[in-house]
């Protein structure tokens, strides 16, 4: 016993002695988990440079970034759109959007612009990251070239939405002060659209087509993309010579493969999702990981009666109802009427009738149907990809370019191609605009944005670009400002969060 | 308190009788010389020799008093008697105890700093599943918020708040394991439970002490024969309050207001309700969802020992059927405690615990819904199906818990395997491991089903989800004690300690499997739906390391005089790499005045002590989860579907976490100074306390979305918050004789917390309501977690409220914001009483919060047509009511205003018990045992003014808020907003405790 104990005595101090040497540097500094880390290994595997391109799509997917409040701001703020649901049901602030009773602090506004720069930052950590990967310098300026039209896509959103905003083209350190003096800085909206128009200058040229490729990389950004993004811009700049040359380009196929498709009511279906009519689309899977969160449901029909069990039908919440003037908006016959709007009575695609339901029209664009497309199971995600720029909308601008350049003919054969298309199978319907008159034949073509357009997420700032906003919106009922409202007001967190070195746009 | 013996023996009636016997101390029984022994009223007298003895010549009748310096005096009548032995009881007994400071032990008398002890029968006779609930009202500087869900935790603020994020809990020290989790833990194995207060006291702890240490104590065995008890409870529970809804006459009149008033001048409002028929059938929903919950509890614990071992074995079951319907949690455990003495200076032991838990969980939103839903639908239609209310989002709660299946097990050993050797006189070497080993799994099934467009589900779903958790502790310290000349005493330890958490997490979904229990399984969904929780804390891990190295020396000199200082310095894996050390101290003094020399010829005071300390102590847990260490941490953002569904979508990472690169120990340093007593033989005690302590606390400033912080918040130290106060308590306890004795005991805090000091123009906001509302701001000058909202003034024409233009410049902004008080109480205090008399006992107890503030968020937040409470309904504006308090009926969000702020002041009857204990002469088959019989309404009142459900209100914790806010729930700056409803519960229930 006596020495069993002397044993036991011996290796306690032993292993006392045997831990304090161990007490190694390492202990305290073990690598995070479940995290990469930027000093190591992270760099030196190739598979993350394209990680790092991802999240600037991913960023697309969000709720603050492209569900409630983008569709609260850009399209219940317009003609097209009340804010639905039930009348004490306000989706925290969507009937402040409808009316334009909505201040700094409406959360909207802060969504779009906290996730829109969060975007860009995005992409400014892909611009500075990627660089440093053994890959293909081919890949990286492939790379560089999607992030630099993202980012223009993230700035498009910003400087029509805010107007002058901070320019931040890289990651900003922020223990820097001076490097946060800089990102204060807000610059006029020209100097924000150069500096979209340099990114899509470069995404353009440096983007492979749509044919080039391959179906891992479908939903990428391609030089179509480029393409009509950058028309779109040109056309905000009125900057009509290469508004028209780009959309020329894209519709003679020299930056890929595009068309109209025939059948305007399959654009916003499963089977019209990547098609020669699209330029990018917002891609969403429909699984909880991958798609924009709860899109469809804030949209989705409520409170529904169906010729089939309502648990085979995809509803929601019934927020951003389509209004009874843009459904009157409509000619007779006009195929995109009904394939944009679901009114009660109406039956869907898919079979299913809707014989009541709490509004009478809800956005057909944002619906999905379980029984005859990809679902994922919940209403939080559906899989339909959010139309960001299609042909419609490419010949529309190639019409509206031509017309300012006095090439009515141009103008009229692309304004007719969408008409013609609008007809469907009635050969009555829709007729070709004849008119050769530049003031008629323009606001025929805004006209026409808004029918092919219509639930689109467009209405809003083409009213404010085409400056029919406080005309067409008063007429509507809402309290639009002229001079206010053509641009929202700067979140007021974020100019706390300045220590009130942001401006507050004129008016708020 | 004082025990007396006597040993009776017959005696001849004398004129005069001599009478010899010995004087001892009650506790230890050694003899005590010098004890002065006087025949009362006369001078004739003696002293007791070396060896305690005495003889002394009295009358049969008289009455001897027995008297010595720091001893109660005793007065004994000799009855005959001749051999009379006195046992002395110390009259300081209270600073002879000893008691668990963390590493070690210290008499009372020599700890400069503050702590509390709570004895385990306290906590034992509530029926509680922690005893941190049980602390409720028993300790000074002890403030418990009252949590109603099963199975989980009370928050636990020690002397106010200093962290304004994260936990700000307590750690608990169970037998050495660090844990903040002793819901494993049966209230009937706990020997001692020990709040340590102050810097000085928790500066062993040093790095993990910052928000309070309470130490917990498990039982041994004694050597001896073996000990049997046994305890069981039942009983059943209800709800405390009740909020009065509007009926749905009532609730339609309201909706229908608030359209109309929501109408465009000119439009015509579509009412939800026709005007003319309106619906009169009241569901009452709160009541659909509960039900009388059922309580029980029963125990076994076995304990012994022989020289050469003791043993200490327990087990038991918890069962808690809460009040939500479909509610369950159980509890079985066991321990054993075990010490084998292997030779005179060698000892091994271990304390051991396993403990499974098993819970069907509802979520507590369904109380939330309950609280919204529509009184004018149904529970189910008339042809079964589950009812709605057409133009409110609110899904069924009924529905809600009928398709919940949720199910969580847990399988937690805890526990400490030790050696302990003494080569030398005085000297202990000590190596403990302790650890913590926890797994749980967790089953979540989704069927089919369709409510509305609101509450629906097309596709089944199962999630799995998987944790487990690994930590440990090894500690090695030597203590060494000695008295150098019988004046100079000595308690040295030096230890140092390696700690590692590792924690891991999974939460795996698949769609499309049958609605069968026993098909619940990842491979029968469909495969190729398989995802994971999108949530990066869902699926992960954690580690953190942390080592340590300490010491404590205290210095007595002559029992009066003592001097306690340690120091400890800590390192830790949470901070950047040159930042992960931090070194913590603290020293203190006491004096034992009780035993100075002008004191001895006093009576009143039977002791008398000062102390006074100043520490600093740290705090890595308020900031865990937010991995400052990982300055260059990339974050996965998601995952991006190209070309879906042919290829799998793909994961993208960057850097979205901006770190402070400075970010190390939040800190607090503070005095301490406190006054101990007891008077009049120990009938009354008491203690008065002063602190005084600054905390550099971690803030979250927001900063702008410019930089690319994805929750645009960076973790700084920002802030300085103090908290400063008075304590006191005193408590009365007296036998009266062997039949009846009763006590009185009362305690206060005063606790003023106050924002010191912030860096640059720091504005911090809080407590968001999840609909674009802030409630709170943190400023200098202010409490932490200040309301901060308007004024309201009056009424305009429609019957909304106008509010204070502060700044008179004609629009109503942040810049007319007024703050409104805090949820931090002004003082909490506790009351207690009990007596016993004969076979019976009784006690009770309460517990109240004085000067804080609470936000009724339920009443803020209304998403477009919720039910509205009966209150808000009579006192609303309409054009016939002018002077009505309320606003009109409306469905725009409100601002957050002064109308909204309540008081939070409340008494609450926190436990009343009655007792019988059965004669054991009586009853033969009691011989040698204790049978005791009670009776305890458990929190059966409270009484406030607060109209909500629960004046105990933890942290925001709404489904609408950001990940940054939820982590965040519980926080400082967003306490005391009531916008989850959880109800808390008042429970009646009989038990029995016996022990042979």
């Amino acid at each position: 016993m006596k020495q069993f104990i002397h044993y036991i005595s011996i290796l306690t101090i032993v292993s006392t002695a045997v831990a304090i040497s161990s007490c190694s540097k390492d202990w305290l500094n073990p690598a995070p988990e479940n995290q990469l880390s930027g000093d190591d290994s992270t760099f030196s595997d190739p598979q993350n440079a394209e990680r790092f391109v991802n999240s600037a799509y991913t960023n697309l997917l969000t709720w603050d970034q492209s569900s409630f409040a983008w569709i609260g701001v850009t399209s219940i703020t317009s003609d097209d759109a009340d804010k639905g649901s039930s009348p004490g049901d306000n989706g925290t602030d969507k009937d402040q959007l409808d009316n334009f009773t909505f201040s700094a602090s409406t959360p909207s506004f802060y969504s779009m612009w906290s996730s829109n720069y969060l975007g860009v930052s995005y992409c400014n950590q892909a611009l500075e990251n990627v660089p440093q990967f053994a890959i293909e310098e081919s890949l990286k300026t492939r790379y560089a070239a999607e992030v630099r039209f993202l980012r223009a896509f993230y700035y498009f959103n910003l400087v029509r939405m805010f107007g002058n905003v901070p320019k931040v083209d890289r990651v900003i350190d922020y223990e820097n002060e001076e490097e946060r003096e800089t990102a204060y800085t807000q610059l006029p909206a020209d100097s924000i659209y150069a500096f979209i128009k340099s990114d899509l200058e470069f995404a353009l040229k440096n983007l492979p087509k749509n044919t080039e490729l391959g179906g891992e990389d479908l939903g990428r950004a391609t030089m179509g993309a480029a393409a009509g993004l950058l028309a779109k811009v040109s056309m905000y700049r009125k900057e009509w010579d290469r508004a028209y040359s780009l959309t020329d380009s894209i519709i003679n196929g020299a930056v890929g493969a595009y068309g109209l498709v025939n059948d305007y009511t399959t654009i916003w279906r499963e089977v019209g999702e990547n098609s020669s009519e699209s330029l990018f689309e917002i891609q969403s899977s429909g699984l909880r990981n991958s798609s924009v969160q709860q899109f469809s449901q804030v949209q989705g029909m409520r409170e529904g009666v169906f010729n089939v069990p309502s648990g085979q039908v995809f509803q929601g919440w019934g927020f951003n109802t389509p209004t009874q003037d843009l459904y009157d908006a409509y000619g007779e016959g006009d195929v995109r009427r009904d394939a944009s709007i679901i009114s009660v009575g109406n039956t869907l695609f898919d079979g299913v009738q809707v014989q009541s339901a709490f509004n009478p029209r809800y956005n057909y664009k944002a619906y999905q149907s379980i029984t005859q497309e990809t679902y994922g199971g919940s209403t939080d995600y559906s899989n339909v990809n959010i139309r960001v720029l299609r042909m419609g909308e490419i010949y529309l601008i190639r019409a509206e370019a031509a017309n300012e350049l006095g090439n009515t003919a141009v103008a009229l054969s692309s304004l007719n191609a969408i008409r013609a298309r609008a007809r469907g199978d009635n050969a009555n319907a829709v007729p070709d605009v004849q008119t050769t008159d530049q003031a008629t034949l323009r606001q025929s073509i805004w006209n026409e944005r808004r029918l092919e357009l219509a639930m689109e997420y467009d209405r809003f700032f083409d009213l404010v670009r085409t400056g029919q906003a406080g005309t067409v919106l008063r007429a509507h009922g809402k309290q639009f400002v002229d001079g206010k409202h053509e641009l929202f007001p700067i979140p007021q967190n974020e100019i706390i969060a300045s220590s009130n070195i942001l401006q507050q746009n004129p008016g708020y | 308190m004082v025990i007396l013996l006597f040993l009776i023996v017959p005696a001849m009636a004398q004129q005069s009788i001599t009478i010899k016997g010995t004087v001892v101390d009650s506790l230890d029984g050694t003899p005590i010389p010098g004890v002065s022994v006087l025949v009362k009223g006369t001078t004739q007298g003696t002293q007791t020799d070396a060896n305690g003895n005495y003889s002394i010549n009295a009358a049969p009748d008289a009455t001897l008093t027995f008297s010595f310096v720091s001893y109660n005096r005793q007065e004994i009548p000799v009855n005959n008697q001749t051999l009379i032995n006195v046992k002395l009881a110390s009259a300081n007994q209270e600073l002879e105890q000893v008691v668990v400071v963390g590493y070690g032990t210290q008499k009372r008398s020599q700890i400069v700093g503050s702590v509390s002890s709570v004895k385990s029968e306290e906590i034992t006779k509530q029926p509680v599943l922690t005893a941190a609930q049980g602390l409720q009202g028993k300790a000074t500087g002890v403030q418990i918020n009252t949590s109603g869900q099963p199975g989980s935790q009370p928050q636990v603020r020690i002397r106010g708040v200093g962290s304004i994020t994260g936990n700000q809990n307590p750690i608990y020290v169970v037998d050495g394991v660090i844990t903040d989790d002793i819901t494993n833990i049966n209230n009937s194995d706990i020997a001692s439970l020990e709040v340590l207060k102050d810097a000085s006291a928790q500066a062993i702890y040093g790095s993990r002490a910052g928000n309070g240490v309470i130490l917990v104590t498990t039982k041994s065995g004694q050597s001896g024969k073996m000990n049997i008890s046994v305890n069981a409870y039942a009983g059943f529970r209800n709800m405390t309050n009740k909020v009065e809804m509007a009926n749905a006459t009532s609730y339609a009149t309201y909706t229908n207001e608030a359209i109309i008033n929501g109408t465009a001048e000119g439009e015509t409002p579509e009412l939800l309700f026709d005007p003319n028929n309106l619906p009169t059938q009241t569901t009452d929903w709160m009541d659909e969802i509960t039900r009388q919950g059922l309580v029980h509890n029963y125990d076994l614990g076995i304990s012994g020992g022989s020289e050469k071992t003791t043993y200490y074995f327990s087990a038991g079951y918890f069962g808690d059927q809460g009040i939500l319907k479909g509610s369950k949690y159980d509890r079985f455990n066991a321990r054993l405690n075990n010490e084998y003495k292997l030779a005179p200076i060698l000892s091994v032991g271990h304390n051991l615990t396993i403990t499974y838990s098993k819970s069907d969980n509802i979520p507590g939103s369904v109380f939330s819904s309950a609280y919204r839903m529509s009184p004018a639908a149904s529970v189910r239609n008339a042809d079964g199906s589950y009812g709605y209310q057409s133009g409110l989002n609110v899904g069924n709660p009924v529905a809600s818990i009928d398709y919940t299946n949720d199910y969580t097990n847990t399988l937690r050993l805890q526990g400490n395997g030790y050696i302990t050797l003494k080569p030398i006189e005085g000297l202990t070497l000590r190596s403990d491991f302790n650890f913590d080993k926890t797994d749980g799994d967790g089953l979540q099934y989704a069927p089919v089903y369709t409510v509305f467009s609101a509450q629906q589900n097309n596709r089944s779903r199962l999630n799995v989800l998987d944790n487990s958790r690994f930590y440990y502790i090894w500690n090695n310290q030597a203590t060494y004690s000695k008295t150098v000349a019988e004046k100079h005493e000595i308690n040295a330890t030096l230890g140092y300690s390696f700690e590692r958490d590792r924690a891991t997490r999974s939460n795996i979904q698949v769609l499309d499997v049958p609605n069968q229990r026993n098909l619940w399984y990842i491979s029968q969904g469909d495969v190729s739906t398989i995802t994971i929780d999108p949530n990066n804390n869902a699926n992960g891990g954690d580690l953190v390391r942390r080592q340590s190295i300490f010491g404590r020396l205290t210095y007595t000199y002559n029992n009066r005089y003592n001097i306690s200082g340690s120091l400890r310095r800590d390192g830790s894996s949470s901070f950047p790499v040159n930042n992960k050390w931090g070194t913590f101290y603290s020293i203190g003094g006491s004096w034992n005045i009780g035993e100075e020399g002008f004191m001895e010829n006093q009576e009143l005071f039977d002791y008398l002590r000062l102390r006074v300390g100043y520490g600093k102590v740290g705090n890595d847990i308020s900031i865990s989860g937010n991995n400052l260490a990982a300055l260059q941490g990339v974050s996965q953002t998601g995952y991006y579907p190209y070309g879906f569904p042919d290829f799998d979508p793909a994961l993208g990472i960057s850097y979205n976490q901006i770190r402070d690169a400075g970010a190390s120990w939040e800190t607090t340093k503070g005095i301490d100074a406190g006054l101990e007593f007891g008077l009049i033989e120990g009938k009354l005690s008491g203690s008065f306390g002063y602190y005084n302590k600054l905390t550099d606390a971690y803030v979250p400033v927001t900063i702008p979305s410019l930089f690319g912080d994805a929750d645009r918040t960076v973790y700084s130290q920002a802030a300085r918050v103090r908290n400063s106060g008075f304590e006191a308590a005193l408590n009365w306890d007296n036998r009266v004789n062997d039949d009846f004795s009763y006590r009185f005991g009362a305690n206060i805090t005063f606790n003023k917390n106050i924002v010191d000091e912030v860096d640059g123009n720091l504005r911090l906001q809080g407590g968001s309501l999840g609909n674009g509302q802030i409630v709170t701001m943190t400023q200098v000058g202010e409490p932490v977690g200040s309301f901060w909202v308007y004024q309201v003034e009056g009424h305009d024409e429609q019957g909304n409220f106008t509010y204070l233009d502060v700044n008179a410049d004609g629009v109503i902004d942040d810049n007319d914001r007024v703050f409104a008080g805090s949820y931090q109480p002004k003082a909490y205090y506790g009351f207690n009483a009990g007596f016993n008399y004969k076979q019976w006992d009784f006690s009770f107890d309460l517990y109240g919060n004085l000067g804080n503030k609470i936000f009724n968020g339920k009443r803020a937040v209304r998403f477009g047509n919720d039910a509205v409470e009966q209150e808000v309904f009579e006192n609303r504006w309409t054009a016939s009511t002018p002077n009505a308090t309320g606003p009109a009926a409306s469905n725009t969000i409100p601002r957050p205003s002064t109308y909204y702020i309540e008081s939070g002041n409340f008494l609450r009857i926190n436990n009343i018990t009655l007792g019988y204990t059965l004669n054991s002469e009586k009853w033969a088959f009691l011989k040698d045992s204790k049978l005791r019989f009670f009776a305890t309404a458990q929190n059966p009142l409270v009484f406030t003014s607060y109209s909500g459900f629960t004046p105990e209100i933890g942290g925001a914790t709404s489904g609408n808020i950001s990940e940054a806010d939820k982590r965040n729930a519980g926080s400082a700056i967003n306490s005391g907003i009531e916008l989850d409803v959880y109800p808390i519960y008042s429970t009646y229930m009989f038990g029995l405790n016996l022990t042979f």
